[in-house]
């Protein structure tokens, strides 16, 4: 049980029991599944700097998408440990919480960037 | 526990999805930081290539250990054993803050 003990974080490994191990892939997928919407944030600020680097709108755009990813792969990483700590107490998923308001926020941030391309500033 | 992780043996294909998504996630690493070099590269080439060194070796090893963490999955799936802990989506998450980072340092400084 020496390979038990060294499992980080204590904060899942600490509670409960092992739970089906299908369960913890399903989690480790949509983990990473977040990450990777994270990076085409990411990805989408960069792109839209490119794009026109000179423009005031699309600096904030960008800025603000670049930030969006970032919080969203923090929002991942907590996510993933409160989905496994769940599996392991036996207890309801947690609620999306901060992560609808993630996703509001891309929605947004989508809204503006039509708006900025059709007034074109 | 026991019947839980002979079924899971039978349902390999769950530990090979999760493999994959791994090194898609880590393809993902290698395309924002090929994009980013490739930027800073218009800004000056020294700067890029010590970026491009970086990059490789820092996305290079994160794909080994995916690697190393899809073996020691059906191993322990074999064996009936826990699965590995939470230091790789660890690992991956400031992987991505720092690629944010870098994208945000571009963003605003050029």
């Amino acid at each position: 049980m020496g390979r038990q003990r060294r499992r980080w974080p204590r904060r899942v490994y600490g509670v409960g029991e092992e739970p089906d191990p299908r369960f913890s892939l399903a989690n480790e997928r949509t983990f990473l599944a977040w990450l990777r919407t994270a990076m085409a944030l990411t990805a989408g600020g960069v792109g839209l700097d490119v794009l026109a680097p000179q423009k005031t709108s699309y600096l904030v755009l960008a800025v603000g998408l670049v930030l969006t990813g970032m919080a969203m792969s923090v929002f991942g990483l907590s996510r993933w440990m409160a989905a496994e700590r769940a599996l392991r107490t036996g207890s309801p998923l947690p609620a999306l919480s901060a992560g609808a308001l993630l996703v509001g926020v891309t929605l947004l941030f989508g809204l503006f960037i039509v708006v900025v391309l059709v007034t074109n500033r | 526990m026991t019947t839980n992780g002979r079924d899971a043996v039978w349902d390999l294909a769950q530990a090979e999805r999760t493999a994959l998504s791994w090194r898609r996630t880590a393809l993902a690493f290698v395309i924002l930081a090929l994009a980013l070099v490739r930027l800073v590269a218009g800004v000056g080439v020294p700067a890029a290539s010590v970026l491009a060194v970086l990059c490789a070796a820092g996305v290079g090893g994160l794909l080994m250990l995916t690697l190393r963490r899809y073996r020691r999955t059906t191993e322990r799936l074999h064996r009936s054993e826990p699965l590995p802990s939470g230091r790789l989506p660890l690992l991956f998450t400031l992987a991505t803050v720092l690629l944010g980072m870098l994208a945000l340092g571009w963003v605003i400084l050029v």
